[in-house]
């Protein structure tokens, strides 16, 4: 166990180590039951020249991907913001993927 | 430029959960630089404001908004009877902007975003380093442009304390010594001879030891009086 995990342990006695300090530094959500049948919300947000062009790709060669997964075409990923991360979680999707 | 630091979000939370209609107003000179306050870090803290309320179920308007300067009247008068709108300011521009919003908003409270912390230089990206503490009677002309009060910790004016070690302070590793920097400048520029001169104690009411401070230009006010004369 690291130094962090042990110093979490100490303030926590009885958590596991890491969600000890992830509690300390109390995030924005807090920490849910997750349902069996859950499908996460995912937005990527993928890159014209690379990912997106890979995306198109796959189309073009009749791949199918899940339905729960929803693509921005970017310039370039370096066009991604912190606010278009937090405008996505705001909106309710649950993760982003980020490709380029 | 003045150097600021977001404060914990743990602490924003605290300071805006109670309030309804929330304005998070960011400054774009010198707190935009550091990446504390601009406009684009108050439009990220509204946005996590709004995910929090979300989370605690709690009903809030949160919004942002930018300016060029919170520390000249002009330009936030325009957004003023917008601004006087909300409950709460959340300003992130330095203190300095805070209390100056403060004292023209009227019965809005202002509250501070950011932990103003010095006026400072950016050596490099990320990295910013307090050079002057803008004591009111400079002296950088004496000791080859390092100022002595803002770079020795202790302020010293006529030369290093036993704590000088191997070019660094003995408060830290991370501290350089700011009257070995001093001393091996004034070697380079050929100057070290002024050093010898011995600095009297210092009259420290230049500083904020003398109150709050002022500057008044009269010839400027002269001319905004005459202006003022002639329009009315």
């Amino acid at each position: 166990m690291d130094k962090l995990a042990e110093s979490a342990e100490q303030r926590s006695p009885g958590s596991h180590g890491l969600a000890g300090a992830e509690s300390e530094r109390s995030s924005i959500e807090k920490p849910r039951e997750i349902p069996q049948d859950w499908e996460p919300n995912i937005l990527a947000f993928a890159c014209h020249y690379c990912a997106f062009a890979a995306a198109d790709l796959a189309g073009v060669m009749r791949l199918s991907y899940p339905p729960n997964v929803k693509v921005v075409r970017l310039p370039c990923t370096g066009k991604l913001d912190y606010i278009h991360v937090l405008r996505a979680f705001e909106r309710g999707v649950d993760g982003v993927f980020a490709a380029g | 430029m003045i150097v600021g630091k977001q404060k914990p979000f743990e602490e924003i939370w605290n300071m805006v959960k109670d309030f309804k209609k929330v304005l998070v107003y960011g400054c774009n000179t010198c707190v935009a630089i550091c990446h504390a306050g601009g406009g684009k870090e108050a439009e990220i803290i509204a946005s996590m404001i709004r995910i929090k309320a979300a989370e605690e179920g709690v009903p809030m308007e949160v919004k942002h908004a930018g300016i060029e300067r919170h520390c000249e009247p002009e330009y936030f008068e325009p957004l003023m009877e917008e601004v006087k709108t909300y409950d709460l300011v959340l300003s992130t521009a330095c203190g300095v902007g805070v209390n100056f919003l403060s004292e023209r908003i009227g019965n809005i409270p202002v509250y501070p975003g950011i932990n103003t912390e010095f006026f400072g230089a950016v050596p490099q990206a990320g990295v910013f380093t307090e050079l002057c503490a803008g004591c009111g009677n400079c002296i950088l002309h004496l000791t080859g442009g390092i100022c002595p009060i803002a770079r020795c910790s202790k302020s010293l004016m006529n030369g290093p304390c036993g704590g000088t070690n191997k070019g660094k302070c003995e408060i830290s590793q991370e501290v350089d010594c700011g009257w070995y920097l001093i001393v091996e400048r004034m070697k380079q520029l050929g100057t070290v001879d002024k050093l010898y001169a011995i600095q009297q104690p210092r009259n420290w009411s230049t500083a904020r030891d003398g109150g709050p401070r002022r500057v008044v230009l009269a010839h400027i006010q002269d001319l905004e009086e005459e202006e003022a004369k002639k329009e009315s």
